[in-house]
């Protein structure tokens, strides 16, 4: 026989009863209010007709009576003990022993961190990288549309490169970007204004040089460094990648939280941005990966790489300095979209 | 102070594992009482044993019958405690504990707020809080690592246990709340709100137009998703054996959520207190316990006086960082501390005001709600939470999460007129998850009472 204390509300009704939950050693379970006289309207029945609720923390337990009367109790063990005996909802009771004991939680702590970290640095990426390389070329092309109208009116100006210089250049990289005839490669010339000396690649095919980069070149083949690193980014394509990647992250942390409204909270933007530079600066690795073969395919000296790199980090340093102070080389690289420009041109400078 | 008296009030019998038996034999003892009047005593529980008592002497007697057994509370008598609760009810927080949630207990457990008699026929019941930060990160933990290892199907159960941790640990007049929502629902909700989420995603990132076409459908389905999520919530959340309950029309959820809206922008935001002066109306107003309904009574210029409030705080930190870094470019530096700093203090502002006035302007039939949240409590729980969720890698989320509900409980109570023994629930409609979590997924989350 077990006596289990608690309160007893009948079917609809919010009067409270003080009352003890009796199960003999058969498991017929009748119920008493502690006080004489009080009419309660629960039956006679068996424990294993009761519909109890599962153990949770130190919570309290609600066991449901057939005809809709509720006791509410906080004897969880003698609720549990009873469960044991009777009926077992294996289920439940082994997520509780997992809720319950350290040693597991620990483990599962590894576990868990383990997984979020795997799915991070290999996991997502993989995925990405795959699925990109599934969609048809159209689709990779269709994603870009439009990016260069935005940017023209937002961004850049006209180039103000004379005719003759532009179209020699265009023909001297065709000859080099014909040998990707799917990526619909098209060389464009913009003033770049705010963004200074650079080149993109847009994922619909244009390639971006701006005034400035092409003026701070030396020669040539500075410039097709700066095409490789381009046409590796529109191969590998970087773009699509970075938006499957994206909406991967903001589906973990929405799986890991299990709540969708915070994943837009500031506690989860921090992370998924230092997410995004990691991210970043594996496909800058990745089309400087791109570049080196390139250069070394079309027999041009890697050295070119590095020189156009360490003349555009100076060029970024003296702007810097008129700016503002103290911004130093060797910023931490976890905020940045690009890996550090000394870890990059090592491979392409000369032995 | 000197005659102020009180009484002693007998709870709910004896303690769990007290014999009857026992607890008379003592009875009889420190009341030279005859066995059978010990008996009766014992049996007749919720009334006042002892009245007329001194501080002291009611202290005494609380300890000795704490010693027998019984569950007794020691309150202030009637006459008393109409004063000392008009007094409690303006400022207890501030008047105990200025800083609840970030001083730790000495003794491991809070200790239990106390009910206060109030004048004739009015209680003053706490809402106590008593989950435990530990106790839930090893939920929390293994509703992660269940989620992950069953590809996210166990989100649903983790959502329900989540949501019932901090149900069945809000504790109000000795009967706790119940999250009774199926997980099943809940997944059959998520995997289709899911899945029109990511038609839509796909849809729009290939053709911005057909997503358009999306959104404008999904606003269609604006009213009906909110009436669904209301409804859900409220039939889902038991107490007493009573669910409450929503009964909103769709046609009054399309006026408040899609119409009213569309005025925002042609009134520079203006028209926002009013926005949600009217959303709250519809919620408060349809929803009920039971059969009960519940009133909401704040007007717009409540919700207005808010807003200018913040809104003027906002422009004065700006003002100030524009004119320190006028005055010295050394200033500058501090500028972005110091605007973050208003923010901060103008976001918890924002909580504070408006979670006080939801709560003191809502009633349900004759009882009240007191709520007295403080905007610097609720910034330095912010600041410390979101610093320490950074520093923990997240690991610090559940630690937050209770110490918010602990202190929103801490600053809420409730003014009971007579009992709550005689609310009935209403019959029972079955209310699918879909509304709701389509409503999640979208990010409209619409909160009850």
């Amino acid at each position: 026989m077990t006596h289990v204390k608690g309160s007893y509300y009948r079917a609809g009704h919010s009067a409270r009863i003080a009352a003890v939950l009796h199960i003999t050693d058969t498991g017929r379970v009748t119920l008493t209010a502690d006080q004489p006289n009080t009419k309660l309207d629960a039956e006679v029945c068996h424990f294993n007709d009761l519909k109890i609720s599962s153990r949770l923390g130190n919570t309290p337990r609600y066991i449901d009576f057939a005809h809709g009367g509720n006791f509410e109790t906080t004897d969880n063990d003698a609720i549990d003990r009873q469960q044991q005996t009777y009926r077992q909802s294996i289920l439940y009771r082994w997520i509780h022993f997992l809720e319950s004991h350290l040693a597991v939680v620990l483990l599962l702590l590894v576990l868990v961190s383990g997984f979020v970290w795997g799915s991070f640095k290999y996991g997502i990426p993989a995925f990405a990288q795959y699925s990109s390389q599934a969609l048809p070329a159209e689709a990779v092309q269709y994603l870009g549309q439009g990016t260069l109208e935005i940017l023209d009116r937002s961004v850049f100006s006209p180039s103000a490169l004379d005719q003759e210089q532009r179209l020699r250049l265009t023909q001297l990289f065709q000859s080099y970007t014909s040998g990707y005839p799917d990526l619909k490669v098209s060389i464009d010339f913009r003033k770049g204004g705010n963004i200074g000396a650079n080149a993109m690649a847009l994922p619909d095919g244009h390639i971006i040089f701006t005034d400035e980069l092409v003026e701070l070149a030396q020669n040539d083949d500075e410039l097709l460094a700066i095409l490789g690193h381009e046409i590796g980014h529109l191969e590998q394509r970087h773009l699509l990648r970075r938006v499957i990647q994206d909406s991967m992250v903001t589906v973990l942390f929405v799986m890991i939280s299990g709540d969708v409204t915070s994943a837009s909270g500031v506690i989860f933007t921090i992370p998924a941005l230092l997410l995004e530079f990691a991210y970043s600066r594996e496909f800058e690795t990745e089309a400087d990966d791109f570049a080196y073969q390139f250069l070394v395919d079309h027999q041009i000296e890697t050295q070119h790489f590095a020189n156009i790199m360490l003349r555009l980090m100076d060029k970024e340093k003296a702007e810097n300095h008129r700016d503002e102070e103290g911004q130093s080389d060797d910023s931490p690289s976890y905020f940045s979209t690009h890996p550090q420009t000394g870890q990059r041109i090592k491979r392409f400078i000369k032995k | 102070m000197e005659q102020e008296l009180y009484e002693i009030f007998y709870l709910d019998g004896l303690k769990p594992g007290v014999s009857q038996n026992q607890a008379i034999n003592q009875v009889c003892e420190l009341f030279k009482v005859s066995p059978g009047k010990a008996e009766k005593m014992i049996a007749s529980t919720r009334r006042v044993v002892k009245k007329g008592l001194s501080k002291r002497q009611a202290e005494q007697y609380l300890v000795a019958l704490d010693q027998v057994g019984m569950q007794v509370e020691m309150r202030l008598s009637a006459s008393d405690a109409a004063a000392v609760s008009a007094e409690q009810s303006v400022q207890p927080v501030a008047s105990s504990n200025p800083l609840p949630e970030s001083t730790p207990k000495p003794a491991g457990k809070p200790e239990p707020k106390k009910e206060v008699r109030a004048v004739s026929g009015e209680r003053i019941l706490p809402v106590n809080f008593h989950g435990q930060g530990f106790e839930y990160f090893k939920i929390w933990i293994v509703n992660i690592f269940l989620t992950i290892v069953t590809l996210g199907i166990y989100s649903a159960w983790a959502k329900v246990r989540n949501t019932q941790y901090f149900y069945g640990n809000t504790e109000i007049d000795g009967s706790s709340f119940n999250y009774t929502a199926k997980p099943i629902a809940i997944l059959k909700g998520r995997l289709i709100a899911v899945a029109f989420f990511a038609l839509y995603a796909l849809v729009y990132q290939v053709m911005p137009l057909l997503g358009l076409v999306f959104f404008v459908v999904l606003m269609a389905f604006l009213p009906w998703i909110v009436v669904r999520s209301l409804a859900f919530n409220a039939r889902n959340s038991v107490y007493r054996n009573i669910p409450f309950n929503f009964v909103g029309s769709k046609a009054d959820a399309a006026k408040t959520f899609l119409l009213w809206p569309i005025l925002i922008l042609p009134t520079l935001g203006l028209i926002l207190p009013y926005i949600w002066c009217k959303q709250r109306n519809y919620v408060v107003n349809n929803s009920a316990y039971g059969t009960t309904q519940f009133t909401f009574s704040a007007t717009a210029g409540d919700f207005y006086r808010i807003f200018f409030v913040a809104i003027g705080v906002l422009l004065l930190g700006v003002l100030l960082v524009v004119i320190a870094q006028l005055i010295s470019p050394f200033l500058m530096i501090l500028g972005g501390p110091v605007f973050l700093a208003i923010y901060l203090f103008m976001f918890s502002y924002f909580a504070a005001a408006l979670g006080n006035l939801y709560f003191n302007s809502t009633m349900l039939a004759t009882h009240g709600f007191a709520s007295q949240l403080e905007t610097k409590s609720i910034a330095w729980l912010y600041f410390s939470n979101t610093l320490a969720i950074a520093l923990t890698i997240g690991l610090f989320i559940p630690w937050a999460q209770v110490r918010m509900a602990r202190y929103r409980a801490h600053c809420t109570h409730i003014h009971v007129q007579g009992t709550l023994d005689e609310f009935i629930a209403a019959e029972q409609k079955h209310v699918s998850a879909l509304g709701e979590q389509v409503g999640e997924v979208f990010d409209m989350g619409v909160s009850v009472v």
